[in-house]
């Protein structure tokens, strides 16, 4: 059924799962280069250099030059840590928020169901990136308020699921024998039902993690989230439209990146949903 | 009243608080908003009194719930209240938008559905052969894309390069609009095809799939008549349900594009602060998304009468 397999049997399967393993290696990969930026990339993300600005990819510059002359190549290597970190954070709060809510809504029906999937449906209609314009507004532009708006305003995923899952879950056996041998509601919501919807989390955790990196990429592109010097993606990409004509490069390579990040998860997400819960939709 | 007609009128009616409250939610959040309109108006050189007065006269001197209050009233009667920088009537800002962004996101939305499910179809059908890895790889690549990106990429080839249509701006007609829309649809098309091949699974995994095979049927009739219809329940809410996503990614595509529609206005008054017009277009938004809801409701309980029923608490 639902209980987690074992971890060396889920990755044996995914390794068997052709697109899902192209999905492993290129997480791997990006997580390679994140932990290793200041190995692999030539120069500093923020080093200019006024004498080679605007330089096309050559075999000095790999990526060419942006407008101050700093290193494309190396401020994209440096980047993967931004997409990597705020994609884990944002999902990371997402789940916390949605998980306990999710499990809240399936285990107390009634009042406590209805206000939940109430807040839970409206937030969901809302088109994440008009909603978290609206916080960003309040809270000001910056990485850290793009993080809390997305993660303020994506966490339904997380909520419909779990509480169907524990709607389907709180009448059997080993729930009524829990409530039975006197354990209280939260023991049974953390130690019995939480651990069942584990694999799920997980599936909806890898396939929120790449939608995470587009919304934060697109609100730093919008001049909204990072501020400069930092290397984000989104944000190198919003100093390559401004010179498309002249320096295509800046505005490519970064996008190339996002879609692979993004690309890199989906293919595991969908892997790891075929292995652990076939019958998910998201 | 009929089943369907109790059904939609009991969902209108749950859609007007929705509103409500969307837009009490924004009007109490844009009370917090650093930044104080007023100052920007008058600008640094004008004296305490003539700042005052034109508080009054803006009405921001009432409370919070009493001006929320007024707001929703001169709405009801179509009156947005007036832009804080250009000083024209914010319905007259909307509508003069709204139809460019319906231009762009009504042909997005049924072309995304017209090759979305086609494709999600054959993917199914072939379930782990070649033409379903290469259909949901390329889905795939499409839906990992963010749309500015392929908007620019786009821009580079065809507006830069090979010079078929312009860059920007809604000026040469169809040829402008060619470009934005293709960046709203790729991604919209690989979204539908991913959801139309899990659904498409689904049913066709169902018994009464099985049955239609045993009994020997053309496999054109099993497929389009036994699933492709009951697949095409879910995948036809879910483009309902897309719209407002849709006009979410207005913002974004409009704003690269430089198209005069209601996600660039929304843009420029964030970044100008204006209350009014950013107040305008949240509520048509929100309009649309509650009209989209019903709407998807409803067509799902005509489609399947099952749905009409409340499914009792196990």
């Amino acid at each position: 059924m639902l209980a987690l397999k074992s971890f060396k049997e889920t990755l044996l399967r995914l390794l068997q799962h052709r697109t899902s393993f192209a999905g492993l290696l290129i997480v791997l990969t990006i997580v390679v280069l994140a932990i290793g930026a200041s190995v692999i990339a030539p120069r500093g993300y923020a080093e200019t250099d006024p004498v080679n600005r605007l330089l096309p990819p050559s075999g000095q510059y790999f990526f060419g030059t942006d407008v101050l002359g700093r290193d494309l190549f190396s401020r994209i290597v440096y980047g993967a840590r931004i997409a990597l970190w705020v994609g884990l954070l944002v999902t990371f709060i997402e789940a916390l928020m949605g998980v306990t809510l999710g499990i809240a809504a399936g285990y107390y029906s009634g009042i406590v169901d209805k206000a939940i999937s109430a807040v839970t449906d409206m937030v969901w209609a809302f088109p994440p990136v008009v909603l978290a314009l609206g916080v960003v507004t309040v809270i000001g532009p910056g990485l850290t308020q793009v993080v809390v708006a997305i993660a303020a305003t994506s966490w339904p995923a997380f909520t419909r699921i779990c509480r169907a899952k524990v709607q389907s879950l709180v009448n059997r056996e080993f729930v009524l024998a829990a409530r039975a041998i006197g354990e209280t509601d939260s023991s049974i919501m953390a130690r019995y039902l939480l651990p069942n919807l584990m694999p799920s989390i997980l599936v909806v955790s890898t396939l929120v993690l790449p939608s995470a990196i587009l919304y934060t990429t697109a609100l730093s592109f919008l001049g909204f989230g990072a501020q400069p010097p930092t290397p984000d993606w989104g944000a190198i990409l919003a100093d390559g439209a401004a010179q498309l004509r002249i320096a295509p490069w800046i505005a490519t390579f970064p996008g190339v990146f996002i879609v692979i990040t993004a690309l890199g998860f989906n293919l595991l997400g969908d892997g790891l949903r075929d292995i652990l819960d076939p019958k998910l939709r998201i | 009243m009929g089943a369907l007609a109790r059904y939609a009128f009991k969902k209108v009616l749950i859609g007007i608080p929705v509103v409500v409250f969307v837009t009490l939610l924004l009007f109490l959040i844009m009370k917090q908003v650093p930044g104080d309109p007023i100052r920007m108006i008058a600008g640094e050189r004008v004296t305490q009194e003539r700042i005052d007065e034109l508080r009054k006269s803006w009405g921001l001197d009432q409370p919070v719930y009493i001006q929320y209050f007024y707001w929703f009233a001169k709405v009801m009667t179509g009156d947005f209240g007036y832009s804080y920088v250009t000083r024209q009537p914010v319905s007259y800002l909307v509508w003069a938008r709204l139809p460019y962004t319906l231009e762009l996101t009504f042909p997005a939305l049924v072309l995304s559905y017209v090759f979305g499910v086609p494709l999600g179809v054959i993917a199914a059908l072939g379930r782990g052969k070649s033409r379903d890895y290469v259909t949901m790889g390329i889905s795939s690549f499409f839906y990992s894309m963010p749309t500015y990106w392929l908007g620019l990429m786009l821009m580079l080839v065809f507006g830069l390069y090979l010079r078929w249509f312009p860059i920007s701006g809604s000026t040469s007609g169809f040829e402008s609009l060619v470009l934005p829309m293709l960046t709203f649809t790729l991604p919209f098309i690989a979204f539908s095809a991913r959801i139309a091949r899990t659904e498409m699974l689904e049913v066709l995994g169902e018994d009464y799939v099985r049955t239609a095979w045993a009994k020997g049927l053309p496999s054109t009739r099993v497929i389009l008549r036994h699933a492709l219809r009951n697949a095409l329940i879910p995948v036809t809410v879910m483009f309902f349900l897309d719209l407002p996503w849709i006009i979410g990614g207005a913002v974004i595509v409009e704003t690269v594009f430089s198209w005069p529609g209601m996600g660039s206005l929304l843009y420029k008054s964030i970044l100008r602060l204006d209350y009014p017009v950013i107040q305008g277009v949240v509520f048509i938004i929100a309009i649309l998304i509650v009209i989209c809801n019903i709407t998807g409701d409803i067509v799902s309980a005509t489609l399947d009468p099952r749905i009409r029923v409340e499914p009792e608490k196990a």
